[in-house]
């Protein structure tokens, strides 16, 4: 009896040991888990910061208190600005120690030592654009201000490493079974690689490539036009919105040049983002900005709204913190979690806020190389030149190799096969520029025009940097390095490489970079729409840009305004309303209406002519035009695959163009279709699906709270450390976009800015200061984001003024 | 001694060995145990470890919300949130049923620990 109960209990004893020292297939670790004093309860406990707290950072030149308001953001009040980076980085360690490992990881290729080897893909992809030896260079390139930052924000995440309580260890290295990695500046600059592929990859390049495969060169030409379709652009244009003239040909003879590049899309690793290449990026991005001089606002004193938009995350992407070195810089605002530096915000005397340029910044060559297979030289000017050779490993969480992948560069950078040759990639991301010197240097500035001098320094991702002051000037400035093209000066061209000739010739000048100070019309928006009308600007700055269907409405409510309030700017950041919408609807009316008889798409006409085209959340007729939509495209661009969608300018043309072949259904060979022919079948298949998936819209089953949901997803997508199924107005293209079918992309942080005699800033983003899932402040803002709600920001001149809920003292002596 | 006498004293043990040292002395805590008192049962060592972490949990509960923990990642594992507690206390009881198992060896089979344990109460 005896030995026959020990060896089952044997056994199990030696699979609970197993289970909880190193987990079993998706079972993690149970013991660093379940231990009631060590393992995930004791996130219960580190879930409220203690009253009062000390702790040692090395190389502090003085003490740096640390005072919590009572919306948990950290007041660092020091001495020196370098040691307010070193407590930056150890309170954001504090709050956020895994996302600073996993973002940083992702933008240096490293996950798999992670995640282990289902980020293979991601991680190749990274490397494989250059970003792995990219943040090495960067790194090596640094000036000393700039390094200096980096460590000492580095030394202040490892001194909270070093500190750590094992109770303190988040809770997804215990769900990995792993443990941080110590900081360094390097790690830095992969999260700023991170946010620049985000912002800045593109490839309007290949896509104009497949296009003209499938339907010729000048078909392709008019599908990705060189500028937007409606011209409101970020500088500021005399008169009304200008429609652009352009004639899409008929889809011509497939280019057989261009034609064995259509495999790319199924040879190519998938990118780092979020959607796949080739994939139109997802319709809920889009920041805005926008500044109202004092004489049209109703205080009479300058007003500044930004909200970036990008993916949605718990915890968020942002970091709200404030650095108060007395006489050198008090500043309030916005940190991406690895960086210091406060990306937007304001001071005592301005605020500041970017929206991506969405400029082409990354171009491509065709190279001639010695060998097909495997390339170790490639041809310039007649002159075989060795490649530069990486060996690219990849660990898996245990140390050991996963793959080891070949990463060669030419001198632009990392060259790829793709289909039958070998591309090269010059992406200005990976070289070495100011920005963090230039946001230093901006955030000690008194007014707009020493601010804008300081981020002339600010070199990628270029944005459109608005800013404004207490004395009332508004200004903006496309700000970044663009690169002047060679030939025809155009980057969205596939280019030559086998000459030196065919390289970047140079960058613009500050003095060209689109922008407006102290504008008459007495305010200024961007919303990542063509920065500068064509007729202002010779050189190249990008193609397929987004039609400007934000920047028109905040355009169109700021006109109409001459008293503006901060809960006007507030509302205005969720305002419901569509140009979009209000722009193609009628022309499904009109398609309709040849079509009387027909009465289910009768009644969808008249449901979508009663629309007021706003995205609220009770509306009942946007979930049928954004089904209809879809429709149209797919049936429109027939001749292409579902991967390749042109931009918005050749839709807007042919919707003027009612006869055009592109129109023509090619699966219909007895009969030719016209435009209203596509829009009625599209509008009539939408009405059909609508019903199927919803019922009967007088049932309430088009809601769009009821169909239009987000998710705001945890780092590690798991659910129940998600925000999921958030009802919450806005539809694509409205000042606040999201997407229409899930997804998890929208407004990353609103901020309104009062430039009165004190300045008064008021924000919120989707979550909460802490990482800890257990904490209150893991997502106790998201009721106040989802409702439009502001928070007023703490910002008092001295401590004494702040409603203090935690405090903590370092020091660098033990 | 009696059966909750056993219980409640390797409850107490449960607790100081976690505190000190962490989940894996539970093991070894029971092996001890048994050796040292063997009259002991390796169900009175499951009730007592299981019993130990419910009062850490209690205490954890006194400090912070045990139940948002619960909730949040019961899920995780496929459970509910009580289901999650419930996973914490189980995984306690069988690390120290089983090694009090082991531990006993032939000359102390678990039967005639526990029917001398019924009789005297």
């Amino acid at each position: 009896m005896a030995t026959s109960a020990r060896l089952p209990a044997a056994g199990a004893l030696a699979a609970l040991l197993w289970l909880g020292v190193r987990g079993s297939g998706p079972v993690p670790p149970l013991g660093p888990i379940l231990d009631p004093v060590r393992g995930a309860w004791a996130l219960a406990r580190s879930g409220d910061l203690p009253d009062s707290a000390e702790a040692m950072v090395p190389g502090l030149g003085a003490e740096v208190r640390v005072l919590y308001d009572d919306r948990g953001v950290p007041h660092i009040f020091a001495a020196r600005e370098i040691d307010a980076w070193r407590a930056l980085g150890y309170v954001t360690a504090r709050d956020r120690l895994f996302q600073l490992d996993l973002q940083s990881r992702a933008g240096g290729g490293t996950l798999t030592e992670l995640l282990g080897a289902r980020a293979l893909p991601v991680d190749r992809a990274t490397r494989g654009l250059g970003m792995g030896r990219g943040a090495e260079r960067i790194a090596m390139e640094m000036d000393a201000e700039k390094r200096g930052a980096l460590e000492a924000y580095a030394a202040g995440v490892n001194a909270y490493l070093r500190g750590m309580s094992p109770s303190e260890l988040p809770l997804e290295y215990r769900l990995l079974g792993r443990r941080p990695a110590p900081w360094n500046a390097v790690r830095s600059i992969q999260v700023m690689l991170r946010m620049q592929h985000t912002l800045t990859r593109n490839d309007v390049e290949l896509d104009h490539w497949r296009a003209a495969a499938l339907v010729g060169e000048a078909a392709a030409d008019a599908l990705f036009p060189r500028h937007a379709p409606i011209q409101e652009p970020v500088q500021p244009s005399p008169g009304d919105p200008r429609r652009l003239a352009l004639t899409v040909p008929p889809p011509g003879v497939p280019d057989s040049v261009a034609a064995e590049n259509v495999a790319r899309a199924r040879s190519t690793p998938p990118s780092p983002g979020r959607w796949p290449l080739g994939e139109a990026e997802p319709e809920g991005l889009g920041s805005n900005n926008w500044a109202v001089a004092p004489g049209r606002t109703r205080n009479g004193a300058a007003l500044l709204a930004g909200d970036p938009h990008l993916d949605l995350t718990l915890p968020s992407v942002w970091y709200e913190a404030r650095i108060q070195v007395p006489g050198v810089v008090d500043a309030y605002g916005v940190t991406i979690p690895g960086l210091p530096a406060i990306l937007l915000g304001f001071t005592r005397d301005l605020a500041w806020s970017f929206t991506n340029s969405e400029a082409d910044l990354m171009d491509r060559w065709v190279e001639r190389v010695d060998d097909p297979a495997r390339p170790s030289k490639y041809l310039l000017d007649g002159t075989w030149v060795p490649l530069e050779i990486r060996l690219e490993a990849y660990l898996g969480p245990h140390g050991d190799t996963l793959a080891i992948d070949t990463v060669r560069f030419t001198h632009r950078g990392p060259i790829r096969r793709l289909g039958a040759r070998w591309l090269s990639t010059r992406w200005t991301a990976l070289e070495a520029g100011g920005e963090l010197g230039a946001l230093h240097r901006a955030a000690r500035a008194r007014s707009a025009r020493e601010w804008l001098a300081a981020m002339t320094a600010w070199h990628s991702p270029p944005q459109n940097l608005l800013v404004a002051d207490r004395e009332g000037t508004i200004a903006i400035r496309t700000t970044g390095r663009f690169p002047l093209r060679a030939g025809d000066g155009r980057g969205d061209r596939v280019h030559d490489g086998s000459t030196r000739a065919a390289d970047w010739t140079g960058e613009w000048r500050t003095s060209e970079l689109p922008g407006a100070f102290a504008p008459a019309q007495g305010f200024l928006a961007s919303a990542n729409q063509e920065p500068q009308d064509p007729r202002d600007q010779p050189h190249y700055l990008g193609a397929d840009w987004l039609a400007p269907w934000r920047a028109l409405r905040i355009n169109d409510l700021l006109r109409r305004d001459s008293a503006v309030t901060v809960d006007v700017m507030r509302r205005m950041q969720t305002d419901p309303a569509s140009p979009r919408a209000a722009h193609f609807v009628p022309y499904l009316v009109r398609a309709a209406a040849a079509w009387p008889a027909d009465t289910a798409l009768a009644h969808a006409a008249t449901l979508l002519a009663a629309w007021d085209c706003r995205y609220t959340v009770d509306n009942q007729a946007a979930v049928l035009f954004e089904a209809a939509m879809p429709e149209v495209a797919s049936r429109l661009w027939d001749e292409l695959p579902g991967d390749l969608r042109p931009g918005p300018a050749a839709f807007l043309a042919l919707l003027d163009d009612p006869g055009n072949a592109w129109w023509d259904d090619r699966t219909t060979r007895d009969r030719v279709e016209r435009r209203d022919d596509i829009l009625a079948d599209a509008l009539r298949a939408a009405y059909a699906a609508t019903l199927r998936a919803h019922g009967s819209p007088e049932a309430g089953g088009w809601r769009w709270s009821r169909v239009h949901r987000i998710d705001i997803d945890h780092l590690l997508r798991l659910p129940s450390l998600s925000a999921r199924n958030i009802s919450v107005a806005g539809g694509p293209s409205t000042i606040s976009p999201s997407s229409t079918t899930g997804g998890g992309e929208g407004s990353s942080w609103r901020m309104v800015v009062e430039l009165g005699p004190s300045v008064r800033g008021w924000g919120t983003y989707p979550g909460g200061q802490s990482g800890n899932p257990a904490s209150a402040r893991y997502d106790d803002r998201l009721r106040e984001w989802i409702q439009g709600e502001l928070s007023a920001l703490r910002f008092p001149p001295t401590p004494a003024g702040l409603r203090v809920t935690s405090s903590l003292l370092l020091h660098s002596d033990p | 001694m009696s059966r909750a006498l056993h219980i409640g004293a390797f409850a107490v043990a449960t607790v100081a060995a976690t505190v000190v040292a962490g989940w894996w002395t539970i093991p070894l805590l029971a092996a001890a145990w048994v050796r040292a008192l063997p009259r002991t049962s390796a169900w009175a060592c499951a009730v007592g470890a299981a019993l130990g972490w419910a009062l850490l949990l209690g205490w954890d509960a006194t400090h912070g919300p045990v139940g948002t923990v619960a909730r949040r990642l019961g899920p995780v594992f496929l459970l509910p949130g009580w289901g999650f507690v419930g996973l914490t206390l189980l995984f306690a009881a069988l690390l120290a049923a089983s090694a009090a198992v082991v531990a006993r060896g032939g000359s102390h089979p678990v039967t005639q620990t526990t029917s001398p344990s019924r009789q005297r109460t």
